[in-house]
């Protein structure tokens, strides 16, 4: 299996290469493109610099390899999509902040797979996990196909409840739920390898949640906090 | 990946306290963000809003809430025009109404197409076809008050966080933020009173309205007090 990582920084992208090492025959590409229409010369530089820093033994080897492929352009440019198409890939995996295009998304022969913080297909859109502990629901991630649309991508490969109690405030509960995204990632490449696998369907049953006002920001942070004074068993 | 630890609390408490908390800001700032000289020709319905919001009977709409949740039966009907009708719910009156069982001619589905083809004239085409606003909550308009609630939270977002107010059409937003607000008494969806509580929160204080209707922001506080007040 051919799997693409589409990241806006080495930094990130990399941990998440490195995490899909132990994955039996599968070839990972590092896919790093501009957040905005096109990256200059020097943010190209910046780029790889900080990439270096923050991987100096791998990232080299890696760029050598043909692994790690620095695109110039957005992602929905003809370039970047000519580039992706070159490549082959079964599979991208979204580790960045943008909105795919259709376009972008028909690039890979399966799709792109988000690992989304959220339980779908109830909760959809943004600040999902602040609205689920302000509605006294389970928190957790749902790994599915996206579409052109907000989190409406019908198949889902699977979801999880994630446990925040012990977390003491929002971000801190958010970047454990975003740090099981390679994990999750993995899981559903194995899923996604086992021939009998079935989908299940995001039926469009949920909502489409927005950003959170301070209000009720401040009421999911005093849950949080009351929560993470529950001792453990 | 255990979830067993996991014990939410629920939080029905602690969004009542928090919308009781709004509602006795929303009341003690009042007299800054509702301005009497600002309303345009509506002087003496502004005066009434304040005289509302600094007495006692917002504790009586908190025992007793003023505005109906229920969805009614039916097109509801009305000899009123939508801004009176606006300004009686604001003031915590129930206008007469008619239920007919005659929905417009234009489906929710249709309408949404002409909102969307039609944009600088929404404002308008709001007013007419919700001449009630009460009847934005009957099932058939589901997808407009989606619509309504999706044109508040991004596209109008976007400009508020960027305090690029000037670029929007004012009437426009405000007749959707108290469309909104009138639904969002029904507190079993909450998305809706907390893009009111998102506004209220950016919202200038000194927001110089350029529009026909100055007065809709007025309303529009006190159909968000209205609100909350359903909430406590």
């Amino acid at each position: 299996m051919r799997i693409g990582i589409l990241a806006t920084s080495f930094r990130s992208g990399i941990k998440l290469f490195e995490a899909l090492d132990s994955l039996p025959q599968k070839e990972v590409f590092l896919l790093v493109f501009p957040s905005g229409r096109t990256a200059s010369f020097w943010k190209r530089v910046t780029l790889f610099l900080s990439g270096l820093l923050s991987s100096p033994w791998r990232l080299p080897r890696l760029l050598c390899a043909g692994n790690v492929v620095l695109l110039s352009e957005a992602l929905d440019h003809p370039k970047t999509l000519s580039r992706i198409r070159e490549l082959d890939l079964d599979i991208g995996l979204h580790k960045s902040e943008v909105i795919y295009r259709d376009s972008t998304i028909r690039s890979f022969k399966q799709g792109i797979l988000n690992a989304h913080i959220g339980l779908l297909p109830k909760y959809r859109g943004r600040c999902v996990m602040e609205w689920t502990l302000l509605q006294g629901d389970r928190t957790g991630v749902s790994v599915f196909f996206i579409d052109a649309g907000i989190d409406t991508g019908e198949k889902i490969v699977f979801s999880r409840e994630v446990d925040v109690s012990g977390k003491k405030s929002i971000p801190e509960a958010k970047s454990h739920l975003f740090s099981q995204d390679a994990d999750c990632y993995k899981t559903a490449i194995q899923k996604l390898r086992n021939e009998n696998f079935q989908f299940e369907t995001n039926d469009g049953s949920g909502e489409r949640y927005y950003v959170m006002s301070n209000l009720f920001l401040s009421v999911v942070d005093d849950l949080l906090q009351e929560n993470s004074k529950v001792p453990s068993e | 990946m255990d979830n067993s630890k996991f014990k939410p609390q629920p939080p029905d408490r602690r969004i009542a306290q928090a919308l009781r908390q709004r509602l006795e800001e929303l009341r003690t700032t009042s007299a800054d963000r509702i301005s009497p000289s600002r309303s345009g020709d509506q002087l003496s319905f502004a005066s009434q809003v304040l005289e509302i919001l600094q007495s006692e009977k917002i504790v009586l709409w908190m025992k007793n809430p003023p505005i109906d949740s229920s969805t009614p039966p039916s097109w509801i009907d009305s000899e009123l025009d939508g801004f009176s009708f606006l300004r009686l719910l604001a003031l915590g009156e129930s206008p007469q109404t008619d239920f007919k069982d005659a929905s417009p001619q234009e489906s929710a589905e249709a309408f949404l197409k002409t909102l969307d083809e039609n944009k600088s004239e929404r404002f308008q085409l709001l007013i007419q076809r919700y001449r009630c606003p009460l009847n934005l909550r009957l099932d058939s308009e589901k997808e407009v008050v989606e619509f309504l609630l999706y044109q508040l939270m991004v596209p109008k977002r976007v400009k508020l966080d960027k305090g690029d107010l000037d670029s929007l059409n004012h009437d426009e937003l405000l007749v959707i933020l108290n469309f909104v607000a009138v639904h969002a008494a029904d507190l079993s969806d909450l998305r809706f009173i907390d893009a009111l509580n998102y506004y209220y929160e950016r919202l200038p204080a000194n927001w110089n309205i350029r529009g026909s209707c100055p007065w809709l922001l007025i309303s529009f506080y006190a159909l968000y007090a209205r609100a909350l007040a359903s909430g406590v």
